[in-house]
């Protein structure tokens, strides 16, 4: 099974984070965004879903989306679920503070990332059949809130 | 450095298994109704997680909020004119959805349509306050 990212970003930035959809599936990477929700599946089961089954998640930071309510809280979601998160910064956002000890990365290191996160997608991609999701602390958190 | 409140403890000792903690997501320019919701919510004997965030709202560690609702049996959110545009409310809202746990939008001076990404989750107006804490109140008592 392939490696699966999960792009956050606001509707104004849809050609970016196409963009970025793209290069990432160039390399083997199966991409959700809110895009992919079922039809008629509601906004929150669905990020949901595609947040708890995604091995990464990229929050694609502009100035527009920085603003974007959807944005922090699918970033929120992300966090929550414990999953591996990349802030990428198009132009000179304004960080928000909750992101701030987050190592984000500028749009033109882009290609450098791509070439990390194949590394770590080696495994997903070339695994018959993929393990069990190993992102640290998911079952935990289920078990947290007795 | 900013206050963050730790759980309440209960004045009836009762159970020393794990309380039943309400987590209030809120801006820090309605700290004072929160306080207020706060304690009518211990009140019903719920243990609450409310963080007084300062006036800038950039100083709360990230993980001290993720214990808070990982530790939360529901979640509340006070939404006011405030709130329906902060990034940190917006950020509790997706971190509580996201560990499937109930989260109750609590309207002050907003429309329900306000919560963009809430627009499935039933939503009460402040005023009914206290009908939420008698199915609160029913909720703790079930734990």
């Amino acid at each position: 099974m392939a490696y699966k990212v999960f792009i956050s970003y606001a509707e104004r930035d849809s050609d970016l984070a196409s963009d970025l959809a793209q290069r990432l599936e160039k390399v083997g990477s199966q991409v959700f965004t809110v895009q992919d929700l079922a039809p008629g599946e509601d906004w929150a089961t669905g990020i949901n879903r595609a947040l708890e089954n995604s091995d990464e998640v990229i929050a694609l930071l502009t100035d527009h989306s920085v603003q974007s309510q959807w944005v922090m809280t699918e970033v929120g979601a992300a966090v929550s679920l414990r999953k591996r998160i990349t802030p990428i910064a198009v132009g000179s956002p304004q960080i928000p503070s909750l992101l701030q000890k987050y190592q984000f990365i500028k749009y033109s290191e882009l290609p450098q990332y791509i070439v990390e996160l194949q590394q770590r997608a080696q495994p997903a991609n070339s695994a018959k059949r993929a393990p069990e999701s190993s992102t640290k602390g998911v079952k935990h958190v289920r078990v947290a809130s007795r | 450095m900013p206050k963050v409140n730790q759980p309440h403890r209960t004045h009836s000792a009762g159970r020393s298994s794990a309380q039943y903690v309400v987590f209030l997501s809120h801006s820090s320019h309605d700290n004072w109704i929160a306080g207020v919701m706060a304690e009518k919510i211990r009140a019903v004997k719920a243990e609450t997680w409310l963080d007084e965030k300062d006036l800038e709202g950039g100083d709360i560690l990230v993980e001290k909020i993720i214990q808070g609702i990982d530790a939360c049996a529901e979640a509340i959110v006070l939404v006011t004119p405030h709130s329906a545009q902060s990034q940190w409310v917006a950020f509790e809202i997706g971190a509580v959805r996201a560990q499937h746990k109930r989260i109750t939008p609590i309207l002050y001076g907003v429309s329900p349509e306000s919560v963009v990404t809430m627009k499935d989750v039933k939503a009460i107006e402040l005023d009914s306050f206290n009908e939420f804490l008698s199915q609160l109140k029913k909720r703790v008592a079930a734990k």
